[in-house]
């Protein structure tokens, strides 16, 4: 069996964890307008490109963890958490002062080229055994459910350093959970039509009576 | 002769015949005030089994109606045809307390067919039910004329009391079940009492009842309400993505994240 050129001249064969995570509403201090930002790092030093993506992603080494994830034939619920190590309280505050619960995520398994060891830009055609296309393939689609913050404290030095973990939830659970819709209360009908009054009545009408065909 | 009469009638015999002795008279006596006593009751018993027949009527008694509006309830989706009651979310009785409107939530409006590009989906009324009876209503499509059981028995009672104005995407769209036209329909605030502009129904198709008091015709609740809806939403690619993509009552999934084929 014939390897493609490419296989057959590596040695080892590594991948890289790619994650990015989509902020709609991210600002770095408390007075700052909002704005889109996205956070794109990979569980390896140095900077990663990912031509298929047509993104470059900071590479945190080891200070990147990722909980494992399930691959299933059809789609179900899973969960993960991302933890962001060694963080300064500088870098904590944007954590803080966004909005990053409901971000989406989305994480991708590449495999670096031969040569560089970083660029994700080699793919094997398809139709050969073992081939990989396309790369990187994405692993998790989701959504950060809740986010949470350990601090570790260094009494020598009087410094601390932050752990920022993300706990995602993957699409599957996100529909799994969202089905209450609205409710037959004002609250629920004035959270999507502010001024439609039409559900006022509901809270008083449950201790009301009306004396149906009484003379006056 | 009255009751009286015969109380009176019996004491007085009984009377005359013992006044001898001491002791006869306080057994008499004792005797006697339990006979009056027994003809009293029996004199009342009978007086109250006599039928009046110029007071018979009795008083008209209302309805003290509670109703059983929820603030919990979720409005529901309707994909295709489906049975739903609804549930009671407005309420007014007329100054006259003779006339009641409600106010029945059925159910979402949904999105576009076509996967989110083609023609709006349009929910209609195909049946209505009244206490699990059919209802046929007159020409104009609000009027209830009749109603008829499971079994065919039809009953003209609640004619033209009971009136049904349907909206099948809030207060200003008007419609008529299916099978009826009516070229002269008002918005929903222009018909339930004290509702203003305000009153939008924003997004959810519901019914409008009006219901007058009879007692001769039974007519004097609501009863147990059920619609027939039908969705031009039929399809399941068009169903499931309408559900993953809306932000109201499905998963508010961005539709630039579902893969359309």
């Amino acid at each position: 069996m014939a390897l493609n050129s490419g296989l057959a001249n590596s040695r080892a064969i590594g991948s890289i964890l790619l994650i990015e995570i989509k902020v709609n509403e991210w600002r770095a201090t408390p007075s700052a307008p909002y704005e889109i930002f996205y956070y794109r790092i990979a569980d390896k030093v140095g900077t990663v490109g990912a031509q298929a993506l047509g993104q470059d992603f900071y590479g945190i080494g080891q200070l990147l963890s990722i909980t494992s994830s399930v691959s299933e034939i059809r789609p179900s619920s899973n969960e993960i958490n991302i933890g962001l190590s060694g963080l300064s309280n500088n870098a904590l505050q944007e954590f803080i002062y966004s909005k990053m619960k409901g971000s989406q995520v989305k994480i991708w398994r590449g495999f670096p080229s031969f040569t560089t060891g970083s660029d994700i830009n080699f793919v094997v055609p398809v139709g050969i055994p073992g081939g990989i296309n396309p790369n990187p393939v994405l692993r998790f689609q989701g959504y950060v459910n809740n986010i949470q913050f350990d601090e570790e404290y260094d009494v020598d030095s009087r410094t601390s350093t932050n752990t920022v973990i993300l706990n995602c939830a993957s699409t599957v659970d996100i529909m799994q959970n969202k089905i209450s819709g609205r409710r037959t209360n004002p609250e629920s009908q004035k959270k999507y039509f502010p001024t439609d009054v039409s559900m006022d009545r509901v809270p008083n009408l449950e201790t009301a009576f009306f004396d149906f065909g009484a003379k006056k | 002769m009255s009751f009286i009469d015969e109380v009176l009638t019996v004491g007085s015999r009984l009377f005359n015949t013992i006044s001898s002795s001491d002791l006869g008279r306080t057994v008499a006596k004792t005797v006697a005030l339990g006979v009056i006593l027994n003809q009293t009751q029996k004199a009342v018993n009978k007086q109250n089994s006599k039928p009046d027949v110029a007071n018979s009527s009795q008083p008209d008694r209302f309805v003290r109606e509670q109703l059983s509006p929820d603030t919990k309830h979720a409005v529901p989706v309707v994909y295709g045809t489906a049975f739903v009651k609804g549930i009671i979310t407005d309420a007014w009785l007329t100054t006259d307390k003779t006339t009641m409107w409600y106010c029945v939530t059925i159910c979402e409006k949904t999105g576009n067919t076509n996967l989110g590009a083609g023609a709006a989906s349009v929910l209609s009324f195909e049946e209505i039910y009244l206490n699990e009876c059919l209802i046929t209503f007159q020409g104009d499509g609000i009027t209830v004329a009749s109603i008829t059981d499971s079994n065919g028995n039809t009953s003209t009672d609640p004619a033209g009391l009971i009136k049904i104005y349907c909206f099948n995407n809030g207060s200003t769209s008007p419609v008529v079940p299916t099978g009826y036209t009516n070229g002269s329909l008002n918005s929903a605030y222009a018909l339930m009492p004290n509702w203003t502009a305000n009153h939008t129904m924003s997004n959810l198709v519901f019914a409008l009842i009006k219901v007058e008091y009879s007692k001769e015709k039974n007519v004097t609740s609501l009863g147990e309400i059920e619609f027939k809806i039908k969705n031009t939403m039929t399809q399941p690619g068009d169903c499931l993505y309408d559900y993953m993509t809306n932000t109201r009552y499905g998963a508010g999934i961005p539709a630039a994240e579902i893969y359309l084929s």
